[in-house]
């Protein structure tokens, strides 16, 4: 369980998280809907401890940063490192030792390669493998359908609700409004730096509908002129 | 941790063989480097103290990128984070560490261990909205960004030219004036612009690196140019050494400029570094290697033009 209270954050003048509360409980996958610039990485960067904010924000496992697999829209990764070794880096971070890493390969990567000659998507795979493997109890994944293809979003659906039958707890963003109905149990819509709509299952088609008849509409309206 | 180190020395190595030379030769460059800095810091003891505290800063920051600190922080536990950090930090200025010890540089001595425990300690990366201000915004990118990398130093080593001024010490604003060069010719390039970039401009080889030679001057004499014109009015009698100084600085863009361009898309190799450095000591040479870096840079950039053309 996460649970935040009060969240803000502001960028000198700007703010951009506004007394955001919510809580996150296990077993459940939660989606953070919103435009671009709304605050979700943000949020995201603030749960995982990057940035400084105001508020609370506190877990069943602590400290929360120790078993959070972050999955960031970029994934950074060191220079001239193998897959392998990039695997073997991380699982080694929270002391696990991975004897059978070749066959956990489910994306079928070129682990031997250096993950600077992997394409975007296998370096989505190889960044979702990795906090996999790290055996944690909270995952953030942040735009994590970018650049997968068919079969890999396919699996990595099948992955998130395998871990919350594990009883993880994980929170997505994702453009793909499909793929956030499929995988979360409750969305929250983020606008204007607050949680404006908190949503169950039963109410996702609703949602969808609200989003295009009021932002889309809107901002085709203003580009078409009507 | 131990495995971080580990895949750090591996990367390390593997950085050395990629330019081409083994590990041990490269090894053995880094050791001449250091005894040529012995020397440095005991021909000028009085700039030594600065000129360590300046490589070890550098050394320092380039392990600083928000992107890279992030993902140790999310990688690693809160205090193995702050174990690697602060040992990777020692292990980046012991060297010079060592060489303060032996040059008698008490106060960089002192201040680099300092510096690599702030340096390791401040783990909180800034994200901020507002675009840094620059003079060089019209024309991408490699100033931009050097100038907003380093407006701090900047700003430090036009206060340290005129502080030389001001005490009337024509080597002390030399000095300010050199780094600033250096500091400019040697980072500005070492941004590798994807190659799209390169490609997608309708110049040809010869206008491309001649373009990028002449802003390049433009920009440095812009960023330079106002110490230099203020020294010029107080050491009137050393004006001829003052343009001097810009003249080399322009002739090292120029060779710095086809140098990157010569290895593009890698960063330049260990064979033109180690060019770059003899030119600091003799520009003298850089009439020499010019004409042949510039030739092979033009060959690359159209490997590179024909490479997209034809993919």
């Amino acid at each position: 369980m996460i649970e935040i209270q009060q969240l803000s954050k502001t960028f000198g003048d700007t703010s951009i998280l506004r007394h955001i509360s919510a809580r996150f409980l296990g077993g459940r996958a939660y989606g953070i809907v919103g435009a671009n610039g709304a605050g979700k990485s943000t949020l995201f960067r603030c749960i995982a401890g990057l940035e400084s904010h105001q508020g609370e924000i506190s877990s069943a496992h602590t400290p929360l940063k120790d078993h959070l697999g972050y999955l960031l829209a970029e994934q950074y990764f060191l220079p001239r490192i193998t897959g392998q070794e990039y695997l073997t880096l991380l699982a080694e971070a929270r002391e696990k030792r991975i004897t059978d890493l070749l066959d956990r390969n489910i994306f079928d990567l070129p682990l031997h390669a250096y993950v600077s000659t992997y394409s975007t998507g296998m370096k989505k795979k190889l960044a979702i493998l990795g906090i996999l493997l790290q055996d944690n109890n909270y995952f953030i994944l942040d735009e994590p359908y970018n650049g997968l293809d068919l079969q890999s979003s396919m699996m990595l659906t099948e992955i998130i609700t395998r871990l919350k039958a594990m009883g993880k707890t994980i929170l997505i963003s994702s453009h793909i409004f499909s793929t956030l109905t499929e995988t979360c149990d409750e969305m929250f819509l983020l606008q204007d730096g607050t949680f404006l709509k908190h949503m169950d299952q039963a109410d996702f088609g609703r949602l969808e509908e609200e989003l295009k008849e009021n932002l889309l509409a809107k901002d085709l309206d203003k580009l078409f002129g009507n | 941790m131990n495995y971080y180190f580990a895949l750090q020395y591996r990367i390390a190595k593997r950085s050395i063989e990629e330019v081409g030379v083994p590990f041990w030769v490269g090894m053995l460059v880094l050791i001449g480097l250091l005894i040529a800095g012995y020397f440095i810091c005991q021909r000028f003891p009085d700039y030594a103290d600065l000129l360590l505290l300046y490589t070890g800063t550098s050394f320092l920051l380039t392990q600083t990128g928000s992107q890279r600190i992030d993902f140790l922080k999310t990688t690693f536990p809160e205090k193995k984070f702050r174990k690697v950090r602060l040992c990777e930090s020692l292990l980046y200025i012991l060297p010079l560490v060592i060489l303060a010890g032996l040059v008698g540089a008490w106060f960089a001595l002192g201040i680099l261990p300092i510096a690599a425990y702030l340096f390791a300690m401040n783990t909180l990366t800034f994200q901020t909205r507002r675009s840094f201000p620059t003079p060089f915004r019209k024309y991408p990118f490699e100033f931009i960004i050097l100038f907003r990398k380093f407006f701090w130093l900047f700003v430090a080593l036009y206060g340290l030219g005129a502080i030389g001024i001001y005490v009337d010490n024509f080597n002390l604003s030399i000095f300010a004036a050199a780094v600033i060069i250096l500091v400019a010719v040697g980072d500005a390039y070492s941004v590798i612009e994807p190659e799209e970039i390169l490609w997608s401009n309708s110049r040809s080889p010869d206008r491309f690196l001649g373009y990028k030679i002449g802003r390049g001057a433009i920009q440095l004499s812009g960023l330079i140019l106002p110490l230099l014109t203020l020294m010029s009015f107080f050491f009137r009698e050393q004006t001829p050494w003052i343009a001097l100084c810009w003249i080399i600085g322009c002739l090292l863009l120029a060779l710095m400029v086809v140098l990157k361009y010569k290895s593009y898309p890698k960063p330049i190799g260990l064979i033109e570094g180690f060019s770059f450095v003899i030119c600091i000591f003799i520009p003298i040479l850089v009439f020499a290697l010019f004409p042949y870096y510039y030739s092979k840079a033009k060959k690359n950039i159209q490997i590179v033009y024909d490479r997209n053309t034809t993919a």
